[in-house]
């Protein structure tokens, strides 16, 4: 009786130094999906492809090169990248080698396009799977601050990727929409700016039909947006980077209440400067600003970064209604009927909406505005 | 980068601190590696496939293909040292490989394959299952013999190897029952008599000549009988083709005689095996050869790659690694103890009492000490380390005249 596997070959237990099989994959994000690398060992495509065409035992580069394209092609076919559920497209371009520590490997720069370039992106690798149960595919996607990476078996062959992934450009440039965004659609917002705005640069002493320059304009506009920017910038960071906290209720009561306050001080205070008014009062209006930077999916790895970005986004809306009320303003101040008639209906206006919004607010229950 | 500098007097001053922190997050420096290339011409040999090795398919998933077809690739896998043919192999049996119900053939390669991957557990449990089906099944007996062997649990291991003498050629269950009493306090014993039916047996097959001389080879080395050990080996290695444990067990002999050149020369000539790398990296460093330091960063890379997997399990050679060329005793000894908890041989004790005394540590080799105490493990290189570690070596079944001649320094 023989037997075709004696004792001691079954104690090959130290062998193996070689690791079994993994391939690499490589990417970074860019703005309409990822650009990256992906290295699988020739070792691995001999029995998926057949590379050695000429049966001599050797691959060489000539036959990789040949058969590029059937390699680009087993390759993609077994690799699937979706944003938020969309597939993408994945091209490969011309191969390089790359020698590594366990062999030579195959190096196919990816170019990854995806039509909604969102989070989250799923991966799905099924590379070598059906042939190697220990192959392994080993994903390292670039980020801001350390790769997230990968290990996808036969038994877990899906990476999600999170928002953490996007580069900081695209952060950049997401968080300042966002934070242009907000501002414009938020109301109360533009409607305390607007309080402050419209009597800007006049002076109750003065005669209704007294000429007047830009400059007193201007300086008090520049002095109450400054002002309600500091201000929001201040609370918007420190509620943001949870450092204080108040309730948002609170903060939204008594944000209607500003515009109550605006109101009334354009119909009666029109000579006190606004610049207070905009600085105690945009200290709360950033709280409000911090409750919607709470509701976005915010990637931790760089908060700071994207309250940066939020607050440009709103500073540059502000800007934008400022840059557009300022002519419209000064035009409409030449006329006698502004003074008179158009700013104090406005006012009262203003704050009956004010007054409402602090109820709704303050008291939890809706007016329908 | 929190440039929160908003006191400005107007709006779009902000664009400036804007600019210049996107400008600095720009420039940060993204994960360097190395670059790949163009080969020079079509002729440039990139990789090379061992002689045997098929284009896998992933065809038909009849029982019979597959069990020939994972045999075959765990024959290669053992021939070649690349661990990827195991990785063939079990897909090969895919279907079953989580089957409790498998048939018989699976089983037994099934088992094979948890071996290697050192699931020690699995492939017992396997082999038990096998032994249910089919009782008289030497090969599983014998694998289960090896297991026990490995693991250090000599009585069971005597036992599957007893009962093998109805089930097996007699020079099967001599080598069987010599490697087990070998360890166990009766070298002296095991190798005469192993010796005694080698020559009567006479022609044999090839692969049992090498497998014998191996297990010679092993006693003599470990009983102090340096000269009959090589000539073993030399038996060993010209009965038949190379295979990664015969050539690695030579390396490791030839180390120890301080045959630094021969190592190397071991491993120029059979460079696709991995596990020769470390032996000629120990090599060269030995001879303060000028490719000693690439040799260790190659070693270091290979060990970095296999452990981005995340199933990376330290093993006896890793320990050497650490021990013998980076030179971290503690990390060696953590990796040794690791590697105790699932394999017993008389190497992986000694790495362990090394690096134990080497890191300041010897109360930590204390669990090794005694098991080399209550078995009568013989082996010359841990009878000298031993009393370092203030621990009496294995005195009660020793002949006083069997260390006359241990040599009066022997380093690894």
């Amino acid at each position: 009786m023989r037997f075709v596997v004696l004792m001691l070959l079954l104690l090959a237990s130290q062998a193996y130094a070689h690791k079994p099989s993994d391939s690499y994959l490589q990417l970074s994000p860019t703005d309409r999906g990822f650009t990256g690398e992906w290295r699988i060992a020739l070792r691995d495509l001999e029995p998926a492809i057949g590379l050695d065409r000429d049966g001599d035992r050797k691959i060489t580069w000539g036959e990789v090169r040949t058969l590029h394209n059937e390699i680009a092609s087993y390759a993609l076919t077994r690799l699937t990248i979706a944003a938020s559920g969309s597939p993408c497209d994945i091209r490969a371009g011309t191969q390089l080698v790359d020698n590594l520590s366990d062999g030579a490997y195959t190096v196919l720069p990816l170019v990854v396009t995806c039509e909604r370039n969102v989070a989250p992106w799923s991966l799905d690798y099924s590379l070598l799977f059906d042939i190697d149960a220990t192959h392994r595919g080993l994903i390292s996607l670039q980020g801001p601050d350390a790769p997230q990476t990968f290990a996808l078996s036969p038994q877990n062959n899906r990476a999600v990727l999170s928002a953490d992934a996007a580069s900081p450009v695209q952060q950049f440039v997401t968080m300042a929409r966002e934070g242009v965004w907000h501002i414009w659609i938020g109301f109360d917002h533009i409607l305390f700016l607007l309080a402050l705005l419209l009597p800007a640069g006049l002076r109750a002493s003065r005669a209704l039909d007294e000429k007047v320059g830009w400059a007193p304009l201007l300086k008090d506009v520049l002095t109450l947006v400054t002002a309600f920017t500091v201000a929001h910038s201040i609370t918007l960071s420190l509620a943001a980077l949870k450092i204080v906290s108040l309730p948002p209720r609170l903060i939204e009561t008594t944000i209607a209440l500003s515009i109550v306050v605006a109101g009334l001080r354009m119909r009666y205070a029109i000579s006190r400067p606004a610049a207070w008014i905009a600085f105690s009062f945009g200290l709360i209006h950033g709280f409000g600003f911090a409750n919607v930077l709470a509701d976005l999916q915010l990637p931790t790895g760089s908060l700071a970064l994207s309250l940066f970005a939020f607050n440009i986004g709103v500073e540059l809306g502000q800007c934008a209604i400022v840059l557009l009320a300022l002519p419209l303003i000064r035009y409409a101040q030449r006329h006698t009927f502004y003074q008179r008639t158009f700013m104090p209906a406005a006012a009262v206006l203003i704050a009956a909406v004010g007054v409402a919004w602090s109820v709704e607010r303050g008291a939890g229950i809706s007016l329908g505005l | 980068m929190t440039c929160f500098n908003n006191s400005t007097v107007s709006p779009g001053r902000h664009l400036l601190p804007a600019a210049l922190a996107f400008l600095c997050i720009a420039l940060l420096p993204i994960h360097v590696q190395a670059a790949p290339y163009r080969p020079a011409a079509d002729a440039v040999v990139l990789a090379t496939v061992p002689a045997g090795a098929r284009t896998a398919t992933t065809g038909p998933r009849d029982l019979q293909t597959a069990v020939a077809r994972a045999s075959a690739d765990i024959e290669l896998a053992r021939a070649s040292g690349d661990p990827r043919y195991l990785g063939y192999a079990q897909s090969a049996l895919a279907p079953w490989w989580n089957a409790k119900e498998a048939p018989l053939s699976v089983i037994l390669l099934r088992a094979q394959l948890h071996q290697h991957n050192h699931s020690f557990a699995a492939a017992l449990a396997d082999l038990d299952r096998a032994l249910v089906l089919d009782p008289r099944n030497a090969q599983a007996r014998l694998t289960r013999a090896a297991i026990h062997q490995v693991q250090g649990n000599y009585a069971a291991a005597a036992a599957d190897c007893r009962s093998l003498a109805l089930l097996a050629e007699p020079l099967v269950t001599a080598d069987c029952m010599s490697r087990v009493s070998s360890h166990r306090g009766a070298a002296r014993g095991a190798y005469r008599k192993l010796l005694a039916m080698r020559d009567r047996a006479g022609e044999m097959e090839l692969r049992q000549r090498r497998e014998i001389e191996l297990t010679l080879a092993d006693i003599s080395t470990r009983i102090g009988e340096v000269e009959t050990a090589r000539q073993h080996f030399d038996q060993a290695l010209a009965a038949d083709g190379v295979d990664t444990y015969t050539l690695l067990t030579f390396a490791d002999f030839l180390l120890e005689q301080r045959e630094y050149r021969q190592v190397v020369e071991l491993f120029e000539r059979h460079p696709e095996h991995a596990d020769l790398l470390l032996r000629s990296t120990l090599a060269s460093r030995a001879t303060n050869a000028a490719n000693a330091g690439p040799l260790s960063q190659r070693l270091r890379e290979q060990y970095a790659a296999h452990q981005r997997r995340g199933d990376f399990v330290p093993s006896r050679d890793y320990a050497r690694f650490l021990l013998d060329i980076e030179g971290n005793a503690s990390a060696a000894l953590d990796a040794a103890l690791f590697n105790w908890k699932s394999q017993r041989e008389p190497a992986d004790a000694l790495i362990v009492v090394r690096a134990a005394i080497a890191a300041g540590r010897p109360a930590a080799a204390a669990p090794v000490a005694t098991f080399v105490r209550e078995h009568g493990l013989e082996d010359v290189r841990l009878t000298q380390l031993l009393p370092l570690l203030r621990v009496p070596a294995p005195a009660p079944f020793e002949h006083p005249a069997q260390h006359k001649r241990i040599p009066s320094e022997r380093r690894i």
